[in-house]
């Protein structure tokens, strides 16, 4: 786990999915909240493998910060207003379907407006494993979808 | 004279164990009425019969020529007051506020009162010589003083019967006295009836109008004191060499205790 | 004398309006303080609906912050209310539902529904009630001895149905794989941070009608404290009274916790401050233990918001740490 993650660069760094941000243009850095824990509310800081999954894919961490995994109060999260919100959890199960609905109703909340509360699956995000890249194209799909319309 | 109590045949059992048996008396109104007896002897236990603190398992109970069951709690507690031996106040209320709280059978559900009410029980303060204790903490005070803030109280009910239970055990002989002048008093001139439990067999003899003498559950001997109060009787019921004669105040028999060391050959001395 | 002093409905009035003045300055409070920064202008043009605060500054105040108070106003005039009666009913100054594990009993009750797949309301409510009932009565049962509760058997017991009740919520977290538990531990610590309107009705529903109850018992408890005979012979249905006083209690220990968990020792700390202020009178005690309970909830509430640089704490933690050091000073100084 140690080094600068060699499997991305073997794998895919050519670009040939051109799945970087620095290999497409982006009009706009995706606000994001990337939630990993429910009770009490955790998130990723930006020295995390996941903050930069973030920023490669399009985004801006709004919660960034020298915290690895900051804590978050309910009403801090809807101060920041993310635009997307995405949940994976350490708790495995149907859980995160509840949480989804949690946020639900905090209809002024722009991810609420735009329906991108988003879950993901935690086996690819929550450990650093080679499968990080697959995290990687979730993520990109999910923070720029207009990017990837058409595309197979 | 109307019987303001009438108890007949009641029996009553701890699980199996029986303390009262076949017992039968009554208090006319007016009476002051007093329960002597050795200890076990069931006294207390027929005191809360009567009081309605235990149900009554056998027998008839009237008061007032009604059965107690047949009467709500309120109203019961506006007929019979009860003093316990030994009142307890954990919290600190204030002698006034114990003394108030008798007026609760007679107000609403929350107990707000009047100013009458405030009247009653400032009357009773100073009738149980209490009411410069007034803003006391209940829980400062000593034996003596809690007794008679406890039979404040209890005439705040304004009661027809009141109900003691050894209020003297644990007083000294002037707050003895005192006390028991304090119901002779209410006995007289308020018309209450008093219906007391006691050990002293000797104030049970100036003050009652008639006595009960109970032993191992079961009546010995009932009646005016000078009735009940004879050796022959007291022997019986304490199992001990007792001399029973004239008080010198005159009117009143009196009870002393024989120490063995009094007793040549095993005679009692008799006579004066 | 007794004609100097003010009259009970008197008092109740002046107690009643001081004590709701010093709440609606705690809500107002609770409202503006909070893990994200608002002005005080903010706050009241929000609330007054005078000036359009914007739509997350609304949403903030409106659906987190307010719900959040009113829980924690309704959840400390329970809880103080629930302490206030169970040391009337047991005699004991020390006594308190989270003391005695009749919450940790409604907690287990609680986790048992949960996992059986029930909803927070009615179906988690009914299991932690008949948690809390269930361990009420063991613990009378082992503190009762010839009808009179002992003090210090009853606390004693008390204690110990705490610790066995928390082995057994443990022992249940530890066992289960339900997903649902993994974020139990907050819940645990009594966390008001969930809080929406939704939980404002539920408590408000109950909580409010059993605190009118209580109330109407009030000089009932009074009598009561006499002594059981005596109370007997004053016109009191004892039997009725301590049963009727004993579930409604039960049933808003247990209705908080299955909202916001156990939460301590607020029994203990607001009769106790209230009875040094105002006496021993519980025509005056309830209302104010109602209100300044209510009070006390929303100022721990808002330092568990506030004190944490990140994110927030569960309100329990901070309760806990106020009342367990009382309970100790009380302790030695009842041994006295």
């Amino acid at each position: 786990m140690r080094g600068k993650r060699p499997w991305i660069s073997s794998r895919r760094c050519a670009g040939e999915s051109g799945i970087f941000p620095r290999a497409f243009p982006v009009h706009h850095t995706v606000h994001c909240f990337f939630q990993i824990g429910i009770t009490p509310i955790i998130s990723v800081g930006s020295p995390t493998f996941i903050h930069e999954l973030i920023v490669l894919a399009g985004g801006e961490n709004v919660a960034r910060g020298p915290t690895a995994y900051p804590r978050f109060s309910q009403e801090q999260v809807v101060a920041l207003a993310p635009e997307v919100l995405i949940i994976t959890s350490m708790a495995r199960g149907g859980h995160f379907e509840e949480v989804k609905k949690s946020w639900e109703k905090w209809s002024d909340l722009p991810a609420v407006k735009n329906h991108r509360i988003l879950v993901v699956d935690s086996n690819l995000f929550d450990r650093a494993s080679p499968r990080i890249v697959d995290a990687l194209e979730t993520l990109a799909m999910k923070i720029h979808p207009e990017r990837f319309e058409g595309s197979p | 004279m109307t019987r303001i109590v009438d108890v007949r045949d009641i029996h009553h059992a701890y699980g199996e164990y029986p303390v009262l048996k076949q017992i039968t008396f009554y208090v006319e109104r007016e009476d002051f009425f007093i329960i002597i007896g050795p200890n076990g002897s069931g006294k207390t236990t027929l005191l809360k019969i009567l009081a309605g603190i235990l149900p009554r398992q056998r027998g008839e109970l009237d008061i007032l020529g009604k059965s107690p069951e047949s009467l709500s709690r309120r109203r019961l507690a506006k007929t019979i007051a009860f003093v316990p031996q030994i009142t307890t106040v954990d919290f600190p209320f204030t002698v006034a506020e114990v003394v108030l709280m008798g007026r609760s059978p007679h107000l609403g559900v929350l107990g707000l009162e009047r100013k009458s009410d405030r009247d009653i029980a400032e009357a009773a303060m100073a009738y149980t010589d209490v009411a410069h204790l007034a803003d006391r903490r209940a829980d400062t005070l000593s034996g003596g003083e809690l007794q008679r803030v406890s039979i404040a109280r209890a005439i705040c009910q304004q009661p027809r019967i009141l109900l003691l239970d050894e209020p003297t055990a644990a007083l000294d002989l002037g707050h003895q006295i005192r006390v028991m002048d304090l119901m002779e008093k209410l006995k007289e001139k308020d018309q209450l009836t008093i219906i007391m439990v006691s050990h002293d067999v000797n104030l049970a003899a100036m003050y009652a109008s008639r006595l009960l003498l109970l032993k191992a559950g079961g009546v010995v001997s009932q009646g005016v004191p000078d009735d009940v109060l004879t050796y022959q009787t007291l022997e019986k019921a304490y199992d001990c060499p007792l001399l029973v004669d004239q008080s010198p105040l005159g009117r009143f028999k009196r009870v002393t205790q024989v120490p063995r060391k009094f007793i040549p050959g095993g005679e009692i001395p008799r006579g004066h | 004398m007794i004609q100097n002093r003010p009259y009970i409905l008197h008092r109740l009035l002046r107690v009643s309006v001081l004590f709701l003045g010093v709440l609606m300055v705690a809500v107002f409070l609770g409202i503006s303080l909070g893990s994200t920064h608002i002005g005080f202008k903010d706050v009241f043009e929000s609330l007054t609906g005078t000036a359009d605060a914007g739509a997350t500054i609304q949403t903030i105040i409106w659906q987190i912050r307010v719900p959040r108070v009113l829980v924690a106003a309704l959840v400390g005039a329970a809880l103080s209310v629930g302490g206030l009666v169970f040391q009337a009913l047991l005699r004991n100054p020390l006594a308190e539902p989270y003391i005695l594990g009749i919450s940790s009993g409604s907690g287990i009750g609680a986790i048992l529904g949960i996992l059986a797949g029930l909803s927070r309301f009615p179906g988690v409510g009914i299991t932690a009630f008949a948690g809390s009932v269930a361990t009420l009565l063991l613990l009378l049962l082992m503190a009762s001895g010839q009808g009179m509760v002992r003090r210090n058997t009853l606390l004693l017991s008390g204690v110990m149905i705490n610790a066995f009740c928390g082995a057994l919520i443990m022992f249940l977290i530890s066992i289960t794989h339900d997903a649902r538990l993994h974020n139990i531990i907050f819940w645990l610590m009594g966390d008001l941070s969930t809080s929406s309107m939704k939980n404002v009705w539920v408590l408000g529903g109950i909580l409010l009608p059993s605190c009118a109850l209580i109330f109407l018992r009030s000089n009932a408890m009074n009598v009561l404290l006499m002594g059981k005979e005596v109370a007997h012979t004053m016109g009191i249905h004892i039997r009725w009274v301590t049963g009727e006083l004993l579930v409604v209690t039960s049933l808003m220990v247990s209705i908080t916790v299955s909202q916001c968990g156990p939460i301590g020792f607020v029994g203990l700390v607001i009769p106790h401050l209230m009875r040094l202020i105002l006496g021993p009178d519980h025509r005056i005690l309830v209302p104010s233990c109602i209100l300044s309970g209510g009070t006390y909830m929303i100022l721990c509430d808002v330092l568990a918001r506030t004190l944490p640089d990140q994110g927030e704490m569960p309100a329990g933690v901070i309760t806990a740490m106020i009342g367990a050091p009382l309970f100790i000073i009380l302790l030695k100084r009842s041994g006295r």
